[in-house]
C-alpha cells in the first residue's frame, strides 16, 4: 500500500523534477559561459546580467510552481488514504476574517496561513491550517517583529448544540498578553465571564470563559475535561479550545509549520511516515475528544 | 491615646470591609446557586415533556401494555416540587418506557422514537451538566461561609449550608439505551 501509493507520486513528479533540473543545469551553464565571457571581456557584462537575471526569475517562478504542483500532488494522495472528501490547497489558508470573528486568539497586525485542508473524517467535517500571526511594532527607527502565534488552527464539526461562547485557555503556557481579554468590549459575542469548573486538576491547567454557565458545564462534561488534559498532555504546547458557532476550534500554538516536506527530492518512505505522522494528529484530535459521536446531531 | 484610637479605628473599618466583601460575595454566590437550580428545573420539566411525548409513541405501537398506563399515572402523579423524587420517577419511567419498547422492533426503527431517544440522551446532558453547577455553586458557597473569616461574618449574615443535587439511583446507572 505505501509503496505503491509512493510509487505513484514519483511516477508522476519525477518527470517534472528532471525537466526544471534540466532547466537549472541550462542555467549553470550559462552562467559559467558568462563569467568566462566577463573575465575575457567586462564589457560582455552590461548583456550577460540581464540574461541571468532572466533565467533566476523564470527559475524562481517555475521552482515555486513545481512545489505548490508536488505538494498538493502529494498530500492529496496521502490525506485521501485517512479522510473522504478531502481537499488540499497549498497556498490558501483559513479566512482571517473567521479567525478574527472567534476572538480566540490576539491576531497581531500580520496575518498569514497556508496549507488549507477540508475534510471529513468518520463523517466529522473539519478544516485546519498552518496560522502565523505577527505583532509589528515600528519606533523611530527599528520595527520589532513578534511572533504571537505560529501553529496549526483546527475547525471541527461538533456534536452539541450550542448558543453561547465558550473559550478555553492555557494558564501555563499561555502567549497571550495579561490583559488579552476574551471577548472585546463591541464583539458579536455575549459578555464572558471566567468560571471554575468541577474539575480541579482541569481548573489547574485551564482557564474557562463562559456566556453561559450551565451550557459550560453541558459541553465540558467531566469526560471531556479528561480528554483535553489529555490533549494538553500530548502537544506539548499552548493549546486554546474554543466554542463558537457550533463549532469547535483548537489552536495548537507549537511554533511549527505543518506538512512541509522538500519536494525537490525524492519522494521516499521517511517522507511519507512523516505525512503520515501529521495526518494522524487530525484523527488523534477527533479520538481523543471523541466527537465522532453523532448522538446529539 | 490617638494611636490606640488609630489603631481601633483601622482595625474597625478593615474588619468592615472585609465584611462588606464577605456579603456581596455570598450573596452573589446565592444568585449563583438559584440561577443553577433553575437550570434543574428546565431540564426537569424539559425530561417530563419528552417522556410524555415518548409515552404517546409507545402508546402508538404498544395498545395493549397495561404498564404504559401506570407509567401515565405515575409521572403525573409525582410532584415537581420535590425534586429528586420527581427526577427519580421520571428516571425510572423513562427506562421502563425503554424496557418495553425492547418488543417491538417497528417502534424502535421509527424515526419518532429514535429522535426521542436522543433527545432524551441530551436532555440527560444538560440535566447532569445542571446538577454539575449546582453542586459546584453550592460547594463554593458552603466554603466561604464555613471558611474563616466567614464562619464569623456568617453569624450575622445567618447562612446555612446549601444541600448537593445528588443523581438519583437509576442515573447512577443510567438507562440502556440502545441505537
Amino acid at each position: 500500500m505505501e509503496e505503491t501509493i509512493i510509487n505513484q507520486i514519483e511516477a508522476t513528479l519525477h518527470p517534472k523534477r528532471e525537466k526544471l533540473n534540466k532547466f537549472q543545469m541550462v542555467f549553470f551553464i550559462v552562467f559559467i559561459f558568462s563569467l568566462l565571457l566577463t573575465l575575457v571581456d567586462y564589457r560582455a557584462l552590461f548583456g550577460l546580467v540581464p540574461i541571468n537575471l532572466i533565467f533566476v526569475g523564470i527559475i524562481g517562478y517555475q521552482r515555486g510552481n513545481f512545489r505548490t504542483e508536488a505538494k498538493t500532488i502529494i498530500l492529496n494522495q496521502v490525506l485521501a488514504t485517512y479522510f473522504d472528501d478531502i481537499t488540499y490547497s497549498p497556498n490558501q489558508g483559513l479566512s482571517q476574517t473567521v479567525l478574527r470573528n472567534t476572538e480566540l486568539y490576539d491576531m497581531g497586525n500580520e496575518f498569514s496561513a497556508n496549507d488549507l485542508i477540508i475534510g471529513k473524517y468518520q463523517g466529522i467535517e473539519f478544516a485546519t491550517s498552518d496560522i502565523h500571526l505577527v505583532q509589528v511594532t515600528q519606533n523611530d527607527k527599528t520595527t520589532t517583529r513578534t511572533t504571537l502565534f505560529k501553529g496549526q488552527w483546527y475547525i471541527f464539526d461538533f456534536f452539541k448544540n450550542f448558543n453561547g461562547y465558550i473559550q478555553i485557555r492555557d494558564k501555563e503556557r499561555s502567549l497571550l498578553k495579561r490583559n488579552f481579554k476574551p471577548v472585546a468590549f463591541f464583539s458579536v459575542h455575549p459578555k464572558t465571564k471566567r468560571i471554575l469548573m468541577d474539575h480541579p486538576d482541569f481548573n489547574r491547567v485551564f482557564d474557562v470563559y463562559t456566556s453561559d454557565n450551565t451550557e459550560a458545564f453541558y459541553i465540558l462534561t467531566p469526560h471531556f475535561m479528561d480528554a483535553l488534559l489529555r490533549l494538553n498532555d500530548i502537544a506539548n504546547c499552548e493549546v486554546i479550545v474554543g466554542f463558537v458557532d457550533n463549532r469547535l476550534h483548537v489552536l495548537l500554538n507549537n511554533q511549527r509549520n505543518a506538512f512541509e516536506i522538500n519536494v525537490f527530492q525524492t519522494f521516499n518512505l521517511e517522507k511519507y511516515q512523516y505525512l503520515q505522522a501529521e495526518s494522524e494528529i487530525i484523527i488523534e484530535l477527533i479520538d481523543i475528544l471523541k466527537l465522532e459521536t453523532d448522538l446529539f446531531k | 491615646m490617638d494611636k490606640l484610637f488609630a489603631i481601633i479605628t483601622g482595625l474597625f473599618v478593615i474588619t468592615l470591609i472585609s465584611y462588606l466583601i464577605f456579603y456581596n460575595r455570598v450573596i452573589k454566590l446565592e444568585y449563583r446557586h438559584q440561577e443553577a437550580s433553575s437550570g434543574i428545573d428546565v431540564a426537569l420539566s424539559k425530561r417530563f415533556e419528552l417522556i410524555t411525548n415518548l409515552v404517546e409513541v409507545v402508546r402508538g405501537y404498544a395498545k395493549h401494555e397495561k404498564e404504559v398506563l401506570t407509567i401515565v399515572t405515575k409521572i403525573r402523579g409525582s410532584d415537581p416540587s420535590l425534586r429528586h423524587d420527581y427526577n427519580g420517577a421520571l428516571a425510572q419511567s423513562q427506562s421502563r418506557l425503554l424496557a418495553i419498547a425492547e418488543n417491538y422492533p417497528e417502534l424502535k426503527a421509527s424515526q419518532n422514537f429514535l429522535h426521542l431517544q436522543k433527545s432524551l440522551s441530551d436532555c440527560e446532558e444538560h440535566l447532569q451538566a445542571a446538577r454539575r453547577l449546582m453542586n459546584r455553586s453550592a460547594a463554593e458557597l458552603n466554603t466561604t461561609i464555613n471558611q474563616f473569616p466567614g464562619t464569623l461574618f456568617n453569624k450575622l449574615l445567618n447562612k446555612s449550608d446549601k444541600k448537593y443535587f445528588e443523581a438519583e439511583s437509576s442515573a447512577q446507572t443510567p438507562p440502556v439505551i440502545e441505537f
